[in-house]
């Protein structure tokens, strides 16, 4: 399983990482913007992605827009500070298949990752 | 060669075994009537072997004699002695104190024996060789001696390879005696381990017929039987070491780490470590050891020091009348003991951070209040993982904690016999508690763990009281 981690923070990207992890992914690479991130999906094929929203040079909506464009079907779930329902919607409609909002906990995250790919497999 | 009865004429000396003739010419001799030819022809008469060597130096003789009118006595003709063959020999190879000596070395290292590893080209044997016949003054053939072929015999300790090389296959002492070559596991040092022995390294047992001299040390991985004192000295051995003879440091920093027994007849200011049992005849005085398995030694005190024990204890009498603090550890499991200190820091420092990390946590709520930022909501996740890591940390540490203790339960025997006294001054710990008596109690007595981890004596058949009666308590710091 190849998992791709989008976001800004290398803190983050670090939690991330961990919970993965400790869930057994250890093939993780890891982009610092959309732009970042644009440029590795296409070697590195992920199975998974995780993308933060807020982002610099490209923000992970419209990268969520670029990656479906170019048709990839890998899922991906936001893992954001934005709550608002209005915007949660807007990720889902640009192609997000699950969400997860800051703050988070470890065992939080981990449910949405073993959900998403369950429903992918499905 | 014999001496010249007085001539006037020219005079050839043979040597007694043929290979060496002389040219006497007597001062009185006209050197106008000396010439070559007249001493060639003395030569030939002779029946001395003439070659282009012997007519040089009979010429060189003339034109010597020539300047001088006294008598004049010159070697002109040798022959070849034999070169008698070489006897059979192994040259040994092994680095003994002798090669060593090249760089500079402290007199405790050098070594009176030779160590030798598996592996290790020990010698190479040299065959017996010919010789080379000689020749005498007349041409006669003088033969030479063969060597003779005859070698110790090699154990089978020792393989030799086509080339004649000899080679260890074992650790040990190299053993030369005129009839065996092996290489022996045992090394018996018949005197004292002194200067003249050097420290002992050794890959086998070792018997020391005397005694060990201070600042000496032997490590063996066998056993160490010592007949004699062993003095301010370290011993390390993987088995049992016996000291027949005693022990005593006498405050100068005595070592022994014992993979196996310690039997002594009484050790006095010793520190170290038993893998296994102690058994001393008479006292052990001012010892640190620690001891993994029983101490055994019914007819002997200890006094002073500290001796933590695992297992039972059997002792004549504990401290002595002086009211000496001697400190008797129990319930505890001396190999275990550095991996329950390691797993207890680890605990305690996972605590500590944990309390942090919520501390830090709750700082933050109440901070930010409810509109949070981007930033404080990171931070807040970034807390809850660090804070979730250590708390999985933690229950880990805790787990092996509570198995650790399971296996130290599982070892520990809490129990002393003493059959003579317990004297006022002896300080009994056990699991972080000191009891240290203060009443002197005759035996035989035993003391042992109560149900709720506390102390207990009982003196012969009697009845089980707590210890406190004959001592006050008092938290041990870690």
């Amino acid at each position: 399983m190849k998992i791709l981690l989008v976001d800004d923070s290398k803190t983050m990207r670090n939690i991330q990482k961990g919970i993965l992890g400790q869930l057994g992914y250890s093939d993780v690479q890891e982009a610092c913007d959309g732009l970042d991130a644009m440029s590795k999906v296409g070697a590195f094929q992920p199975d998974l992605l995780l993308v933060d929203w807020n982002m610099p040079n490209m923000d992970g909506l419209t990268f969520v827009k670029q990656f479906r464009a170019k048709g990839f079907k890998s899922p991906i779930i936001m893992v954001t500070t934005e709550a608002e329902k209005a915007r949660v919607v807007e990720a889902i409609k640009a192609g997000v298949n699950n969400y997860v909002v800051k703050p988070f906990t470890p065992d939080g995250l981990s449910e949405r990752i073993k959900e998403t790919l369950a429903r992918a497999a499905a | 060669m014999s001496d010249p009865q007085p001539t006037h004429n020219v005079r050839v000396l043979i040597d007694r075994d043929q290979t060496a003739a002389e040219l006497l010419v007597p001062g009185e001799l006209p050197r106008e009537l000396l010439t070559a030819e007249l001493c060639v022809e003395e030569l030939r008469r002779c029946g001395v072997s003439l070659n282009p060597s012997v007519e040089q130096a009979v010429a060189d003789l003339v034109r010597e004699a020539a300047a001088c009118d006294t008598d004049l006595r010159r070697v002109v003709a040798r022959g070849v002695p034999p070169r008698h063959g070489q006897d059979a020999h192994i040259q040994w190879l092994v680095a003994g104190s002798e090669a060593k000596d090249s760089q500079p070395q402290s007199h405790y290292d050098r070594s009176a024996f030779q160590m030798v590893k598996v592996g290790q080209v020990v010698g190479q044997i040299v065959q017996a060789t010919d010789g080379e016949d000689g020749v005498d003054l007349f041409g006669k053939i003088l033969a030479a001696r063969p060597g003779k072929s005859l070698l110790p015999r090699i154990d089978e300790s020792i393989s030799k390879d086509a080339h004649g090389q000899l080679v260890a296959q074992a650790d040990g002492v190299l053993s030369v005696t005129q009839d065996t070559v092996a290489i022996r596991q045992f090394l018996e040092v018949r005197d004292n381990v002194d200067f003249s022995t050097g420290n002992i390294e050794f890959a086998g047992d070792v018997k020391v017929g005397k005694g060990v001299r201070d600042c000496f040390k032997i490590q063996a991985q066998g056993s160490v039987e010592v007949q004699g004192l062993i003095e301010a000295a370290t011993i390390e051995c993987q088995g049992d070491l016996s000291a027949l003879g005693g022990f005593a440091s006498h405050g100068n920093g005595g070592q022994a780490q014992v993979g196996g027994s310690l039997r002594a007849k009484y050790l006095d200011n010793v520190r170290g470590q038993v893998r296994h049992d102690l058994v001393v005849d008479k006292e052990v005085i001012n010892c640190e050891l620690t001891v993994n398995g029983q101490i055994r030694s019914p007819h002997a005190a200890i006094i002073g020091g500290r001796v933590t024990a695992c297992g039972q204890v059997e002792v004549a009498a504990l401290g002595s009348p002086g009211a000496v603090t001697t400190h008797l550890v129990l319930g505890t499991v001396p190999r275990l003991e550095p991996m329950r200190r390691r797993l207890q820091d680890i605990h305690d420092k996972l605590v500590q951070t944990t309390e942090k990390l919520r501390e830090q946590q709750q700082q933050l709520i109440s901070t930010v209040g409810r509109r949070p930022t981007a930033s404080d909501k990171e931070r807040q996740t970034e807390l809850t993982y660090e804070l979730a890591t250590d708390q999985a940390a933690l229950a880990r540490a805790q787990l092996a904690m509570h198995e650790l203790k399971a296996r130290i339960d599982n070892f520990r025997e809490v129990g002393v016999k003493v059959h003579r006294a317990l004297h006022a001054g002896v300080v009994l710990d056990i699991e972080g508690i000191s009891y240290k008596v203060t009443t002197q109690t005759k035996g035989p007595l035993s003391v042992i763990e109560g149900s709720r981890g506390e102390l207990l004596y009982r003196v012969a058949d009697g009845q089980a009281r707590p210890l406190i009666q004959i001592a006050h308590t008092q938290a041990r710091a870690a």
